[in-house]
Parts: C-alpha cells; sequence; structure tokens
C-alpha cells in the first residue's frame, strides 16, 4: 500500500484540479437562482438523462456504501445483502410514481413542493425546511469526515490534512457551478468508479478463474454463497426500509426530479438507475466474495481496494481508489447545493422578495461556502461512528419528512392541518424515541416505527372525512 | 464457466458500457452548453 501513496496523491491532485476545472466551466451557466437550483429546468434546460442517473447513482452511494459492499460480503456472503436490496428495490420502484409527480409539480426545491402541495402553506413549508436543512446538513458534514477517515485508514495520512483541501474542492465547484457542477462532476466521478470496479471482474477471471471455480467451489464457510438472509426477517426487513425509505423524499434526491428536463427525462433517469446498481452491486458483492477466498486474513473494508490494487497496474489502481473516495465528494456537492438552494428559495427569497436575480445568486453562493465551512467544522465530531449519526438522521427524517411528501405525492386528500401536524408528530416521536433508545430503539422496536406510525395516524384522522375539501395541487404557479 | 459466471461477466460488460457511455454524454454537454 506505501508505495502506492505518491501515484495515489498525483492522481488525487489532478482529479481536484479536474473539478475546479468543471466548476469553472459550468460557472458561466448560472445567470438565476433557477440556473443554480435547478440546473435552469424553467427557462427549457435542466438535467439529460445521464446526469439524472449519474447524480442519483451519487447521492444514493458514499463512500462508506462504496467500500461496505464487498466488506458485508467478504464476511457474511451473498444472503443478507440479497434480501436488503431486493426489498429495497420495492421501495425504489414506487420513485416511477413520485418522480414525474415531482417534476410537473414545477417546484424548484422540496420545501417549495410541499408549499404548493398544501395550499401555499407557510406553516409546512418552514416545517419541512428546517428538518431537511438541519438533516442535510450534518449529513454534508458526515460526508466529508468521511472522506478524510478513509483516506487516513487506507493511507495513514491523519484525517485533519486531508479534510480542509477536499472541503476546499467541493465548496468552490458548488458555489461556482451550483446543481450543473454537482450534476457534471457526479457523471465524471460515476463513470470512473462503475467502469474501474466492473473492471475487476473480469480480471480475476483471467488471473485466478471464474467465479463458480474460485468462489463457489472454495466456500470459505458452510452456505456462503446461499441465500439465507442470515438474520431475523423483521430485522432485515426494517434494515431495508431505513435504507431505502429516506430516497423517497431525500432533498437532495427529489432535487434531481424537480430539476429533470422533462417528465420523461425523469422517469428514464430512474430506469437508467435501477439497470446500473443492481448489477453493480452484484459485482460490488462478488469482488467482496472473491477476496475473501483469495486474501482471506485482510481487514474486511479493504476488500475493494486490495482487489484493485491486486489486479491492475498502480496507476489504475490510483485513478480507482481516488473515484471510490471521491463517492463521498459527490454525496457531501448534493447536500451543500441542496441546503444553499433552499436557503435561498425558502428562507431568503420569502423574506426579502423583488430583489435582483444577481442579489439572490450571490446569497446562494455565500450560502454554499457558510455551509461547506459549516460542514468542516463539525466534521471532526463525526469522529465518534459516523454510522450511527448517519443512521440517526436518516431515523428522524423519515420519520418528520417522508409521510409528508410521499403521502402527498400520492393522494389528493391529504390536508394542509394532516401535514403539518404529522411533520410536527413524526418528529419529535423519532427525537424522544432515539434520545430514550438509540437507534437500536426502545425493546428492540427502532424509532421509526412509532414515528411514522403516528405521522400515518395523524394524517389518516386529519384528512378523514375532508375529501370534500381536498386541496388540489397547483400546478405552475 | 457455467451460468452464473456468464452472468457476471455479462453484468461487467454492461456496466462498463454504461460508464463509457456516461464519458461520452459528458463530453457532449460540456462541449455544446459549455
Amino acid at each position: 500500500m506505501e508505495g502506492l501513496q505518491t501515484t495515489v496523491l498525483i492522481v488525487a491532485a489532478v482529479y481536484l484540479i479536474g473539478m475546479l476545472i468543471i466548476g469553472y466551466v459550468t460557472s458561466s451557466r448560472i445567470k438565476t437562482v433557477d440556473d443554480f437550483a435547478t440546473a435552469g429546468r424553467a427557462a427549457g434546460g435542466g438535467l439529460p438523462v445521464v446526469a439524472i442517473a449519474a447524480s442519483l447513482l451519487a447521492t444514493n452511494n458514499d463512500t462508506g456504501n462504496v467500500l461496505g459492499i464487498p466488506e458485508m460480503t467478504y464476511g457474511g456472503g451473498f444472503g443478507g445483502l440479497f434480501w436488503i436490496v431486493t426489498v429495497c428495490l420495492i421501495v425504489y420502484l414506487l420513485m416511477f410514481v413520485l418522480g414525474p409527480r415531482l417534476r410537473d409539480s414545477a417546484a424548484s426545491t422540496l420545501p417549495d413542493y410541499v408549499y404548493r402541495r398544501y395550499g401555499n402553506s407557510t406553516r409546512v413549508r418552514v416545517s419541512v425546511t428546517l428538518w431537511s436543512i438541519v438533516s442535510a446538513a450534518i449529513f454534508l458534514g458526515t460526508q466529508l469526515y468521511a472522506v478524510a477517515a478513509v483516506i487516513q485508514a487506507l493511507f495513514g495520512i491523519p484525517w485533519q490534512y486531508s479534510l480542509v483541501p477536499v472541503a476546499a474542492v467541493v465548496i468552490i465547484y458548488t458555489a461556482a457551478g451550483g446543481l450543473w457542477a454537482v450534476a457534471m462532476t457526479d457523471i465524471l466521478q460515476w463513470a470512473v468508479i462503475i467502469i474501474g470496479t466492473a473492471l475487476v471482474i473480469p480480471l480475476l477471471f483471467i488471473l485466478k478463474g471464474p467465479f463458480s471455480s474460485v468462489v463457489l467451489a472454495n466456500q470459505p464457510a458452510v452456505g456462503y454463497a446461499s441465500f439465507s438472509p442470515g438474520m431475523p426477517v423483521l430485522q432485515l426487513i426494517g434494515l431495508s426500509l431505513g435504507a431505502s425509505l429516506w430516497v423517497l423524499a431525500d432533498p437532495a434526491l427529489t432535487q434531481r426530479f424537480l430539476s429533470a428536463q422533462s417528465n420523461r427525462a425523469a422517469k428514464q433517469g430512474i430506469w437508467l438507475w435501477i439497470s446500473a446498481i443492481y448489477p453493480w452491486w452484484i459485482l460490488m458483492a462478488v469482488i467482496g466474495m472473491y477476496a475473501r477466498v483469495v486474501l482471506p486474513d485482510i481487514t474486511p473494508a479493504q476488500s475493494l481496494v486490495l482487489m484493485a490494487g491486486h489486479v491492475f497496474p498502480p496507476v489504475i489502481a490510483a485513478i480507482v481508489f481516488v473515484a471510490v473516495l471521491g463517492a463521498a465528494q459527490s454525496t457531501a456537492d448534493s447536500y451543500l447545493n441542496v441546503v444553499s438552494s433552499m436557503f435561498v428559495n425558502d428562507v431568503y427569497r420569502p423574506l426579502h422578495p423583488g430583489a435582483r436575480e444577481g442579489h439572490y445568486i450571490t446569497v446562494a453562493r455565500w450560502a454554499t461556502v457558510v455551509t461547506g465551512v459549516l460542514g468542516v467544522l463539525v466534521a471532526p465530531l463525526f469522529s465518534q461512528g459516523i454510522f450511527v449519526v448517519a443512521l440517526t438522521l436518516q431515523m428522524i427524517f423519515i420519520s418528520a419528512v417522508v409521510p409528508v411528501v410521499v403521502l402527498g405525492l400520492l393522494s389528493p386528500k391529504v390536508t394542509e392541518p394532516a401535514a403539518f401536524w404529522a411533520s410536527v408528530a413524526g418528529g419529535v416521536v423519532s427525537v424522544i424515541w432515539l434520545s430514550v433508545g438509540g437507534t437500536a430503539g426502545i425493546g428492540g422496536v427502532q424509532a421509526i416505527y412509532p414515528a411514522v406510525g403516528i405521522a400515518l395516524l395523524i394524517m389518516l384522522l386529519f384528512s378523514w372525512g375532508k375529501s370534500g375539501q381536498a386541496q388540489k395541487m397547483e400546478v405552475g404557479k | 464457466m457455467n451460468l452464473i459466471d456468464l452472468f457476471l461477466l455479462a453484468s461487467s460488460l454492461w456496466i462498463i458500457a454504461m460508464g463509457v457511455w456516461m464519458l461520452w454524454a459528458l463530453t457532449r454537454i460540456l462541449k455544446c452548453r459549455g
């Protein structure tokens, strides 16, 4: 690993400069806040299919995820992962309904969507803005820390040294080019990640032999390659829902649908994303299983990196490493962009209406810088177990925002008071439940169950029998 | 080589093709609207 360090540092420097160039090139496209937040969708622009697919990949997969799949299969084989991703797929399929509906709402941000959906309701907008900004800002901090922590784990460079340069590059290109810069860097990063990791399998076939004769014929444990989940069904469903439900109303992911060139582009983007992510997850799982047989005594989290180092010449391996490290960057930039977009659209503009577009763009850019610096300042707090922080946030967010957004998109019968009180109650109950029982829950019951349950119950009670006065969505206003 | 090996090779090819297409699309987007 040490011999590779210099090569990796050089590749990383070239890579960071490339990101800055993309920021510079895309900054010329930012003339309005709409360009900044939705890639100019209202003015006939918007994200093309490739950018939607790539930025769904980028936002949904961080470095922890990329390294985590081979880590999981290295230890436990294929079964658990198979069932988790199968349950996730059922949730993801809902996006084919939600994505195009979001696009048709003509809203600029997720809080703007709920504002329009619930009859120009300021209190629902404020509630969703608060939960979204807090969770996205903290998530940003976890991602920035994650890049630095992985660099430390793999190459021994203390995280304090890499945090600031990595974050500075993300902040500069995101402030300069807004969603355009975020989407373009997502395409570049994810093209490199998927090409690099997908090349590992055919190379392993050539160097070590096919999967069936290397792994299936030499299974390190009984049932290693079986479809047995290896955990109780309830735990499996809880894990899967925790991993997938937030995706439906995540502010950064929904921003892709709001910014799609067209309703059709949104649908095609989801198709491409699913048709890429499932085969790719399988390949990543298989890399972990090869690693277990070929390198039986390594730290499981290093499976991908060591297998890439095993099959590639140093320069190519370095490019794959750097791209994998960039996975966290490509998640961080999405949250950075969406926090500043929500701030200017849903906080600053309603309070200071009527200013010139140039003024709002300046505010959006400064909001990006301030949010990014705050992210860097809070990042060290996550050195105590980043996974727990991310999981806690996801649970609060799922409880406070997901029911309001998803049911609002699915049914015209949900009323404004239902949405507001469900959002408040879901958020409060999840925070209380988490502060008493942590992410493991109280008596094994995780926070999302009571919190989402109460949110759904409130929505049902408040909307019951009010279908006559259901608020129609105000499209295009 | 059995069915699962072929499936894995086909998946790799599909993903590589998709990655190459993404790079090609990126150059087109940056060229015509940069």
